[in-house]
């Protein structure tokens, strides 16, 4: 396979030197990140997040990875290259009377980066709604769940049982597994008890799939009553 | 050399991939309801035929009468299974049952065994199986126990099904009060005379192992303690002192009584070996102290004494001798009893001039009045800690009546004829 001239080793190995520096990249920016657990902390409100997300859309791009300098994009005849800390009017082409004048390359890039610009845009909302999404059909399960946990008599505030659970697209509940026993039998079965009797979590249905596979296929549930008087 | 640039990413990616697969999500539930358990106790016969005692009902009533579950009315079920096998889940679902007890009995040689089984209707799932035999005059005990088993799977908590209540009742008849000292089950059935007496009966109190009393009798013309074996219905003197001779608490080893005496002068606190027959006295104080009861240890007495002021509940260390007040709500606090945690201290508590049983946690000093009656007096904690008898009035007449330790439910025992008074829950 690794057969052929010098060259084309060289090759390989440039290849294999950008992938390990991406890989050491991943572990060093964002792969410690990923093994902690995430918790949804449920929101007490719904539709409010949902609302929000209207407004929020447009005045945030500042996430974006630039691959262009900005000053050709600009409206004002800078010349020197100086990165803009502000991306901001980016977003929004304001189609201004010096942007005429310029060759048609630039106009060319500047519908280039704008496109680039609205595809990271574009992702990233993506990425916002969808954490959005769960956020919300968290709070949901939370609070179906709640509404069917019916804590024994003998469940005390610092008890504690975490059931995984895995549900299909239909948000029908198809397994449910205690990984972390609260040493009570009572406990553990009001825990799991809870999540059988609402069977079925009917609203996940409006998940797009890809929310649903990422987050809701496979759920852990930590039971740990704070409302007890003990 | 694309295609080895390629195959080398393909290689990567496919390293990578299965480690970027996220954690799962994870919602912490930390709320919930506290409802009744719905139940279903499907009727337990002997192939259809039913039992001298319909030990599904007691069942039932048992369950009911704790306050934490709700069973399912026999008239409301779609069927009537005897065996896990032939549950049919959805006829129980319909009915909102979280739980579901089947039970078959046989009979062979005048001994019913019955095996009954506690079924999760959601999960389908069969918590346990068990068997339990018994005579005829022994189904009652048998109930009891599918009570208790079922409620302690359900709830955590053992159950106290099958303890029994001693206490005194007091009717006129002829123009002149009759006592009458009592045990019955703990559901107010089986009731049993163990003395009756023209003269007062006072303070029955259990051997720790529920075979035995001890009770103050008036008969002898003065107050005296005496114990009695509830078999053998054999009894024994055991004070005869001038004075006061009352209050007596059995110790948790069953060797030691804690009682009253005021052949000193003014009542105080002493014990006595049953051994060896030797009364110490254990308080040494110008007022009164009286109504010891054992801490679930026995190394401490719990007490009332009128030494500061005004009653409160002290406790006395048998070792050291060492006396600490426990109470400090309310200038009137008054006949303590432990819960068997140790942690719970319940007690007659005046609240506006009324007499009501009130609960203390002595580790958070938190006090919470259990009953709306008023003149309540004579609390006794079951052995599982989750509820207590007193008694109270109902019109001009004695009964007892039940609260649970967190006041959730509460409930009069079934009304009988006189005065009902001073009950004692049996240790098991």
């Amino acid at each position: 396979m690794l057969g052929g001239r010098v060259t084309s080793y060289s090759i390989a190995i440039l290849v294999s030197l950008a992938l390990h520096s991406f890989v050491i990249f991943l572990l060093v920016s964002h792969w410690g990140a990923e093994k902690t657990p995430r918790k949804a902390v449920p929101p007490k409100y719904v539709q409010a997040k949902l609302i929000q997300l209207e407004e929020k859309a447009k005045p945030r791009p500042e996430a974006k990875p630039k691959p262009k300098p900005k000053p050709e994009v600009k409206p004002k005849p800078k010349p020197e290259p100086k990165p803009k800390p502000k991306p901001k009017p980016e977003v929004k082409p304001k189609p201004k009377p010096e942007v005429k004048p310029e060759l048609k390359q630039d106009s060319q890039q500047l519908a280039k980066d704008l496109a680039s610009a609205l595809a990271s845009e574009e992702e990233f909302l993506v990425a916002e709604n969808d954490e959005q999404l769960t956020s919300s059909y968290s709070a949901y399960i939370f609070e179906r769940v709640a509404a069917n946990w019916n804590r024994p008599p003998s469940a005390r505030r610092e008890m504690e049982v975490d059931l995984q659970i895995q549900l299909v697209p239909t948000g029908q509940v198809i397994s449910v597994v205690v990984i972390k026993s609260s040493g009570s039998g009572a406990f553990d079965r009001s825990a799991e008890q809870a999540v059988h009797k609402v069977g079925r979590f009917e609203k996940l249905q409006e998940l797009p799939s890809r929310v649903f596979e990422q987050n809701f296929r496979q759920l852990r549930l930590v039971f740990r009553p704070d409302d007890l008087r003990l | 050399m694309k295609r080895t640039a390629v195959s080398l990413g393909v290689c990567w990616l496919v390293l990578i991939f299965p480690m970027t697969v996220l954690a799962d999500l994870t919602i912490e539930i930390t709320k919930g309801v506290d409802n009744p358990t719905r139940i279903g106790i499907s009727p337990i016969t002997r192939d259809g035929r039913s039992l001298p005692e319909d030990v599904s009902k007691i069942v039932s009533e048992d369950l009911q009468r704790s306050g934490l579950f709700r069973p399912i009315p026999k008239e409301d079920m779609l069927s009537f299974p005897s065996t896990v096998k032939e549950v049919y889940y959805r006829d129980w679902r319909i009915l909102g049952a979280e739980y579901l007890v089947v039970g078959k009995t046989t009979l062979r040689d005048e001994v019913y065994q019955i095996t009954f089984s506690l079924v999760e209707v959601h999960s389908s799932r069969v918590v346990f199986t068990k068997v339990v035999k018994g005579s005829n005059n022994q189904l009652r005990d048998l109930a009891h126990y599918i009570s208790d088993e079922v409620y302690q799977a359900v709830t955590g908590i053992p159950g106290a099904f099958s303890t029994r209540v001693a206490y005194v009742s007091a009717l006129p008849s002829n123009g002149k009060m009759q006592f009458k000292l009592m045990v019955a089950d703990v559901d107010g059935a089986r009731e049993r005379l163990l003395l009756e007496s023209k003269q007062p009966i006072m303070s029955p109190a259990w051997s720790p192992d529920a075979k035995e009393l001890v009770y103050v009798s008036f008969e002898t013309g003065r107050p005296a303690i005496f114990r009695q074996n509830l078999a053998t219905a054999a009894r024994e003197q055991l004070t005869n002192f001038r004075g006061l001779n009352g209050a007596p608490d059995w110790s948790p080893d069953g060797r030691t009584l804690a009682l009253v005496l005021s052949k000193d002068g003014n009542p105080e606190i002493y014990t006595f070996d049953l051994q060896s027959r030797k009364f110490t006295r254990r308080t040494q104080h110008f007022a009164i102290d009286t109504e010891p009861n054992w801490t679930p240890d026995g190394r401490a007495l719990i007490f009332t004494s009128d030494r500061g002021g005004s009653p409160q509940i002290y406790k006395l260390t048998i070792a050291t001798g060492g006396v600490e007040r426990l109470t400090f709500t309310g200038s009137y606090n008054a006949r303590p009893r432990l819960a068997k945690d140790g942690r719970t201290l319940v007690m007659v508590h005046r609240n506006n001039g009324k007499f009501h049983i009130a609960s203390q946690d002595l580790v958070t000093g938190d006090l919470r009045v259990l009953t709306q009656t008023y003149l309540d007096e004579s609390p006794t904690v079951a052995p599982n800690g989750a509820m207590l008898l007193y008694a109270t009035k109902k019109g001009n007449k004695g009964v007892l009546a039940a609260v649970s330790l967190d006041a959730g439910v509460k409930f009069l025992l079934p009304a009988r004829h006189g005065d009902v008074r001073e009950p004692a829950w049996s240790p098991k």
